[in-house]
């Protein structure tokens, strides 16, 4: 861009010069011309910028390390050329925060589009928020930039490397070994324990409908399946205490997902939870199959860590989401002081990896994670 | 397990792909067209005219063109610019004198043309190629040429065609503006053809984008052209070349000139006579003090009222004859002393100061004898910004004026070698004097033919006049035209009377009669002022000393001032022109009468030399103040367009915001502080406002964070509930919004402000 003014004003000097010394009304019409090809592309612009369209097109997934392309598609329907366009783009890891920036220079001919290919990755997971931030309509000197109102966003997600901890869940001892304990607060899935009893509604199962009762009342009731807490797991990440650190993010994300992928294998039924520190909210997924599973990583790859705001704990306390489970994993980078509350619904399994280290939790590092959480014992 | 070493994200362009279109045969003809183009226009410019190398480089470049649509046709082009460039290589690797050869016969070629049309010299580069193997020389520079060239058309062509589109007028333009060649109307409109394709070809793919692009060219072009044609109006060249001169003169005046300087260097458009009051022009110092011309600036071509020098395309018709006779060392500065040769003459040293005259020449008297100048810092205060020589010394012939038939005696006798060598280089050089310094313009001939012929009567036709009777001649017409009661028409009447305008009708009248003469001008030392001064003792010469008169090119010798000419003191001695009297003393009976009679005649031009620095107005701070006023007017129209447009503005929005449907004005101001907020930093992209909530509470605290909730509420009511909205709910939003704006303008710099106030309008 400067490369290019430099040249204009080398180029109009010239003309000047020469107009100047020799007295060449051509090197004048030059330099005239040189001037008012930029002012002439002024109205051009302004007409082009309000028809410029730009889209993202991106492979929603891929690996670690790996690149991903995408490309960026600018339509200008008129029937001008738009001479010069730059784009920013910005690139945002919206699970640790890194960003990068890059801009993108192209022309477009009248009525007619441009497509541009690029390739973003990162060595950590993560959702990459891809965005056009900005787009400036030059002329064909870059020397007066009209800046357009589009705009444009797409996602990748970074997924992340998992490995496969043995998974060894201790019933509590103080739970009933002949009997499930059921939520008396939510359903679940479990079909031979009924959790309440209702009237269909659109969209409900045929195998809930009870049909006894149906017969008894003269309309259709449907009974809903019961939520077992005994052997229910609540995988929960604390997303409040984070240090930033890039390598300890990616192996907490990397743990979650390999811990519900190892609980999925063993036939665990369980709950994946985090909290969202934008809106201070506890999110909770009941998994059933690696469907859900899958369907769950990117909204998990974007939950953003902050280093003090209203803790998870907190917040799980407050959901009343905790009473479901008879054991807990809370994956943490520091603990936060409500975790200790958590205790009293159920067997609760400190996964930290942060300087804290507590006596009945499991410590490990982003550097040997994987060996040391090889086996864990909920 | 293995250690990953992690560096992060990136974000980068992707490899270029390989081109799938099926148009290499475009892209082909496109490049070939480009190419044979830019080199046609190329070797027109540039007059490389000789026609095996252009048709070498136009071949080898088509082949090279030719081939990478082929390799393109086959998605090998990669291979094209390595194979090639290798090549390249191994061509100057193998052939390197020959192709540095090749290079210093076209720089020669380019500096021939590049003198013809400038006047300015390039340095020459020396070959080894004898004449035989020059064209293989030039042959190796076309192919290397040839290679470069249609490697770079190939690359541009596909990686960036509309620049090339652009490019290639263009440097077709600067080319003939450098050159000052015309460019002849094929070659031209092939450069434009190829430029439109260059065009159609980048946007290929939809009829209408071909269609939209070629309107876009031809408009352009048009442009172009009402441009060209109105540069080339006589009256924009006329504009055009005035300005020039005019910046040129006040170059010329800050660097060479004092506020004391008034001899008018020929051009006398805008002269003003300096007056009686003597202003300090140079300080002399003479070992023996004599008389001198000393002769600063000389006029050879008399056009349009004005002096100039030599045409620099004269000059370089005649380049080679002048590198001759400096390689002969024949300076004809130091003529007279190159004539001398053996004769006992003694030598006069002589220190110049130049306190006030132009310092841009020399002042110099034609008995120069050594020209080892020596030069010196600016030792003039009050020119601070001045350059060029302040003081110099030299020395001369001592009383050169009385051996000039001395010396051609000597000459014509002597057999000496170096005597012969010096003959045969005057005798060049007086051929190129005799072919340069006889021109007389139409318009004067008009004027004074017939008077002339009529001089010439009592000696016969005009053209068969010995140079005695030419000389007579020239004294009778002068007389005739500068006597007491003349009403002769002469050239240069805005100065009338003064030396300038004698000197120029005698040497016009001298060109009539077949004596080469040229105009001079610079500062007299009389015999009176050398009587005065004692030796050693400081001259100073004021700027009553100033004034012009006419040299006559005697054969042999060389440039001499007219009252020195040999045979011309014996034929008129009581009838001598000599003009210094005239100048110095108006009153005395001289050739110039009207001298002190136009001074009171014109009591305008007097005043005009009274103003306090002693210098004049020129037409520079004019333009310049013109051109500022012109500025400050567009400036002004610009901000009352943009006062009017931010009224406009700013009431269409208040109408929005006091709308009696309580709704849309809610709406309309949410929207508002929306923009307001996008502004501060808050975008929201394509996400939901709520998510603003928190950085806006980090931001500005939890008072206004509450209010923006709410407020975000309230818009959602408005816009989607049935619910009727009163005046004091849309006050509220207009309070936050005014809240917002108090916020942004706290944060903002002061040249956002503006640019929101004057440009968005966003209060």
């Amino acid at each position: 861009m400067i490369a290019m003014k430099i040249c204009w004003l080398v180029l109009e000097g010239i003309c000047l010069g020469f107009f100047g010394y020799f007295g060449s009304s051509m090197a004048l019409a030059l330099a005239v011309l040189l001037v008012l090809i930029p002012l002439g592309s002024i109205p051009v612009n302004l007409y082009i910028r309000k028809n410029l369209s730009v889209s993202l097109n991106a492979a929603p997934n891929i690996r670690k390390g790996e690149s991903g392309s995408f490309s960026v598609a600018l339509d200008n329907p008129t029937i001008f050329p738009a001479m010069r366009v730059r784009c920013k783009l910005l690139a945002q890891n919206q699970l640790n925060r890194e960003c990068e920036t890059i801009h993108m220079m192209t022309w477009m001919p009248p009525k007619k589009g441009r497509e541009a290919a690029l390739t973003t990755g990162s060595d950590y997971c993560g959702r990459l928020r891809v965005s056009v931030q900005q787009a400036v309509l030059y002329d064909c000197f870059a020397l007066i930039g009209i800046r357009c109102k589009c705009s444009a966003v797409t996602h990748i997600t970074v997924q992340p490397d998992t490995f496969e901890p043995n998974i060894t869940l201790i019933p509590s001892p103080h739970s009933m070994d002949e009997s499930d304990v059921y939520s008396q607060d939510r359903p679940g899935s479990d079909l031979t324990e009924t959790y309440q009893i209702r009237e269909y509604v659109p969209g409900d199962s045929p195998r809930q409908i009870h049909w006894k009762l149906t017969g008894k009342f003269d309309k259709l009731i449907v009974r809903d399946p019961a939520l077992p807490i005994t052997r229910n797991v609540l995988v929960f990440w604390e997303r409040t205490g984070e240090s930033g650190n890039r390598e300890i993010i990616d192996a907490q994300a990397e743990t979650v997902v390999s811990l519900c992928r190892s609980l999925l294998d063993s036939g665990i039924q369980f709950t994946i939870g985090w909290n969202d520190t934008d809106r201070n909210l506890c999110i909770l997924h009941e998994i059933r199959d690696m469907d859900e599973l899958v369907g769950i990583i990117p909204r998990l790859m974007r939950a953003t860590g902050v280093k003090e705001s209203v803790s998870g704990a907190g917040l799980l306390l407050q959901t009343g989401g905790a009473p479901l489970c008879a054991h807990m994993v809370y994956i943490a980078e520091e603990p936060q002081s409500e975790v200790m509350e958590l205790q009293r619904f159920g067997h609760v399994t400190m996964l930290l990896c942060g300087k804290t280290s507590l006596d009945s939790a499991v410590m490990f590092d982003p550097e040997h994670y994987q060996e040391q959480l090889s086996q864990i014992d909920l | 397990m293995t250690q990953v070493n992690k560096k992060g994200m990136w974000l980068r362009p992707a490899e270029r792909t390989q081109r799938k279109n099926s148009d290499w045969i475009l892209h082909t003809v496109t490049g070939l067209l480009t190419y044979t183009a830019l080199i046609l226009a190329f070797t027109e410019m540039t007059g490389f005219d000789q026609i095996y190398p252009v048709l070498w480089m136009l071949l080898i470049g088509i082949c090279l063109c030719a081939l990478h649509g082929i390799l393109l046709a086959f998605q090998r082009q990669g291979v094209f610019y390595p194979g090639v460039l290798m090549l390249l290589l191994l061509l100057v690797i193998f052939f390197r004198q020959q192709m540095m050869d090749g290079i210093g016969l076209f720089w020669n070629q380019l500096g021939d043309t590049w003198t013809a049309s400038t006047g300015w010299v390039l340095p020459e580069l020396e070959t080894q190629c004898g004449p035989q193997e020059r064209s293989a020389c030039l042959l190796l520079f076309s192919l290397l040429t040839g290679g470069i060239g249609s490697l770079l058309c190939s690359m541009m062509v596909s990686v960036a065609a509309p620049v090339l589109a652009a490019a290639l007028p263009g440097l077709v333009l600067i080319g003939t503006t450098v050159f000052g060649e015309q460019i002849s109307g094929g070659y031209l409109m092939l450069v434009m053809m190829t430029a439109v394709l260059l065009l159609l070809y980048s946007g290929w793919g939809k009829k209408k984008a071909s269609l939209g692009i070629l309107i876009n060219w031809v408009a352009f072009v048009l442009v172009a052209c009402m441009l060209v044609s109105a540069a080339a109006l006589p009256a924009v060249e006329s504009w055009a070349s005035g300005f020039s001169l005019l910046l040129h003169e006040n170059l010329h005046a800050r660097k060479y000139e004092t506020k004391y300087t008034t001899l008018p260097e020929g051009v006398f458009t805008d002269y003003r006579d300096a007056g009686e009051d003597a202003k300090p022009a140079l300080i002399v110092t003479m070992e023996k003090p004599e008389q001198m011309y000393l002769r600063g600036f000389t006029g050879a071509v008399y056009e349009n009222n004005a002096w100039n020098p030599l045409d620099t395309e004269i000059l370089a018709e005649y380049e080679d004859l002048l590198y001759w006779l400096n390689l002969n060392e024949f300076n004809p500065n130091r003529q007279f002393e190159s004539a001398i040769f053996n004769m006992e003459t003694e030598r006069n040293q002589i220190t110049v100061q130049n306190i006030g005259a132009c310092s841009r020449f020399y002042c110099l008297p034609f008995s120069l004898s050594s020209d080892e100048l020596l030069h010196a810092e600016n030792l003039n205060a009050e020119s601070t910004a001045s350059d060029g020589e302040r003081i110099y010394m030299f020395s001369v012939v001592s009383s050169g004026s009385g051996l000039v038939g001395q010396v051609l005696e000597n000459l014509q006798a002597s057999d000496d070698e170096a005597v012969m060598n010096y003959r045969k280089a005057e005798s060049a050089y007086r051929d190129f004097v005799y072919r340069c310094y006889l021109q007389i313009p139409q318009e004067v001939l008009d004027m004074l033919e017939q008077k002339w012929d009529s001089a010439a009567n009592r000696y016969g036709a005009s053209d068969k006049l010995t140079s005695e009777q030419a000389q007579a001649c020239v004294l009778d017409f002068l007389n005739q035209c500068f006597g007491d009661d003349s009403e002769v028409e002469l050239p240069l009447s805005q100065v009338q009377g003064s030396s300038y305008q004698y000197a120029t009708v005698a040497a016009l009248t001298l060109r009539y009669f077949g004596i080469p003469a040229r105009y001079a001008e610079g500062y007299v030392i009389t015999e009176e002022m050398a009587a005065e001064a004692e030796s050693g003792a400081s001259i100073e010469v004021d700027s009553i000393c100033g004034q012009a008169w006419v040299e006559v090119y005697q054969d042999g010798i060389g440039w001499i001032p007219l009252n020195l000419t040999a045979g011309m003191d014996e034929q008129e001695s009581g009838d001598r022109i000599d003009n210094s009297d005239t100048a110095k003393d108006p009153n005395s009976e001289s050739l110039n009468p009207k001298e002190g009679q136009e001074l009171e005649e014109n009591p305008e031009d007097n005043q005009e030399t009274e103003e306090p620095d002693g210098g004049y107005m020129t037409n520079v701070p004019k333009a310049i103040a013109w051109g500022g006023i012109l500025i400050v007017l567009i400036i002004l129209l610009l901000a009352v367009i943009l006062m009017v447009r931010r009224k406009i503005i700013l009431s269409a929005k208040e109408k929005k915001f006091r709308d009696e449907n309580c709704r849309g004005a809610i709406a309309w101001i949410f929207a508002d502080t929306t923009t307001l907020l996008e502004k501060l930093g808050f975008d929201r992209g394509n996400g939901s406002m709520q998510d603003l909530r928190e950085p806006v509470r980090i931001r500005f605290g939890d008072g206004y964070a509450a209010e923006f909730w709410n407020m975000i509420d309230l818009n959602s009511m408005a816009l989607f509930s049935s619910r009727e909205m009163t005046e004091e709910q849309r006050d509220a939003m207009l309070e936050f919004r005014n809240k917002t704006l108090h916020h942004l303008l706290s944060w903002t710099r002061w040249n956002k402000r503006l640019w929101m106030k004057w440009i968005e309008c966003r209060y």
